[in-house]
């Protein structure tokens, strides 16, 4: 376990320090703010029902659940985008097919969380099966973005020109006054024409936030005891000074996300858990929301047949930044079979994805 | 500006133009052919558009070959990178009898940028000179 644990860490480490070098140099589109499957598979995120979502090259959660200040982490990546398929051309990924574009998409994600006396560390791997909306594969978007000359480029173009073929001083200092003029023009117009590219994105990520989506993924948890602050004080107990392995837990799950409109969207999920002493489960729900891609609120329910609080009902809002800085805050209730409030349960995460958007 | 002298082998047979934008450049380009006093845009109707990238583009130069030596080619490029990626490259050969000509100056018939998510100009200009 301590390999596995190793392991894991190493690998979090190493996609994490080369995705920030490459990421900085991405103009990345991603307005679905898909929830980190190891804070689901820990069942401490805002919303139980995992939502899918495009690849981004890395992503960082920060989370607080239930009480106190603990430090929930964890820390996202597309390996295989950010190691083999970046470096393919556009082509390449529109031709290559769909296995191609969904291996793409495999999310790897590590992390951990804290609830009462234990703690637990999880890791999680999606694909995602189907994408309605692929900006690599909008045409449309992608002429819209291919960069054009204006009508003064074209114009400065023909200065050019006309300065080579001009053999009378007088008439070749004026044109290349009007040169310089046209060249001012054209720093100016550069600023606005980048400030239209990037509303073209904004406009696509508004038309696209909630396209329909499939994800699969798999994961495992592994739960620790943790010494308790009596055990700790108390010396004449002999109690180990390390954290002790107390279960594992394996999950596969299915979520979806279908679009209503502009404005609405219903996400879908099916999980089945199984412990290591061979008990599982099923939690199945459906989330909807309203809102657009900057500011979202959803409600959800939850069946759960792990817990013995088997109906969860949450309500909560995913607000996006501009800086990359995605707020996700939740209320969970859960309820018995009878449907009485057993647990009020608040959480908010802080994810930051550094390349969501490139201010150049 | 880019400047490169061309050699090219034969007086009689037809020179072409490859531009072949590499990954993972969009854009657009124009070219001109200036011979004294005047010039002319070539390829006026063509889609000046490149919405793919990974993609060749291949002109038979109108020329008169016996007159090259005195004509210059200038092409102006707008080029950026494809969503999600960084880079552009582009490369612009000649071709005569299936063989590549030679540019004296080695790589100035080649952009290559890192530009991040934005577009750039560049301006090339190709001089011929006959060799046998």
């Amino acid at each position: 376990m301590r390999f596995t644990f190793l392991v894991l860490l190493f690998c979090s480490c190493i996609v994490s320090i080369t995705a920030q070098v490459i990421s900085s140099e991405l103009e990345d589109i991603n307005f679905t703010m898909p929830s980190s499957p190891a804070f689901d598979l820990l069942g401490v995120s805002p919303s139980n029902i995992h939502k899918p979502g495009l690849p981004r090259d890395i992503q960082v959660n920060w989370l607080i659940h239930g009480g106190g200040l603990a430090p929930n982490l964890a820390i996202e990546a597309e390996p295989i985008w950010l190691f083999f398929n970046r470096n393919k051309s556009l082509t390449e990924y529109q031709n290559a097919g769909w296995w191609f574009q969904t291996a793409s998409s495999l999310n790897f994600s590590v992390g951990t969380a804290k609830v009462d006396n234990q703690q637990s560390l999880a890791y999680g791997l999606k694909l995602n099966l189907f994408n309605a909306a692929d900006p690599l594969l909008d045409k449309d978007l992608i002429e819209q973005l291919a960069p054009k000359f204006s009508a003064e480029e074209t114009a400065c173009n023909q200065l050019i020109l006309d300065i080579q073929i001009t053999t009378d001083e007088v008439v070749k200092d004026s044109l290349n006054n009007v040169l310089a003029t046209l060249k001012t023009i054209i720093a100016t117009d550069s600023v606005r024409n980048m400030k239209m590219a990037k509303d073209a994105l904004s406009n696509w990520e508004g038309e696209n936030w909630n396209a329909t989506m499939l994800d699969i993924g798999f994961g495992q948890v592994f739960n620790y005891n943790l010494p308790t602050v009596f055990e700790l004080t108390d010396t004449t107990i002999n109690v180990v000074d390390s954290i002790e392995f107390s279960s594992r837990t394996y999950a596969i799950w299915l979520s979806g996300i279908i679009g209503l409109g502009n404005n609405g969207m219903v996400n879908g999920m099916v999980k089945y858990t199984r412990d290591n002493d061979g008990t599982g489960g099923l939690k199945a729900g459906l989330n909807a929301r309203y809102g657009n891609q900057k500011v979202n609120i959803y409600a959800e329910y939850v069946y759960n047949t792990i817990s013995k609080l088997r109906n969860n009902i949450a309500y909560g809002v995913d607000y996006r930044l501009e800086n990359g800085l995605v707020i996700q805050a939740s209320l969970n209730t859960m309820f018995n079979n009878e449907f009485e409030l057993k647990q009020l349960v608040p959480t908010v995460n802080f994810a930051y994805q550094p390349n969501m958007k490139k201010s150049n | 500006m880019n400047k490169s002298t061309v050699t090219f082998r034969y007086k009689t047979k037809p020179i072409l133009l490859e531009v072949e934008s590499g990954y993972s450049t969009l854009g657009s380009f124009f070219i001109y052919a200036l011979h004294g006093s005047s010039y002319i845009e070539l390829f006026m109707e063509r889609n000046k558009n490149i919405h793919q990238d990974d993609f060749v583009h291949i002109f038979l130069l109108p020329f008169d070959t016996e007159k090259l030596s005195k004509t210059k080619l200038y092409i102006f490029g707008k080029y950026g990178p494809a969503p999600r990626h960084n880079q552009v490259f582009v490369e612009y050969n000649f071709l005569q009898d299936d063989k590549e000509l030679e540019v004296d100056k080695k790589k100035s018939n080649l952009i290559e940028a890192t530009l991040g998510a934005s577009s750039q100009r560049f301006f090339n200009v190709f001089e011929f000179e006959f060799k046998k």
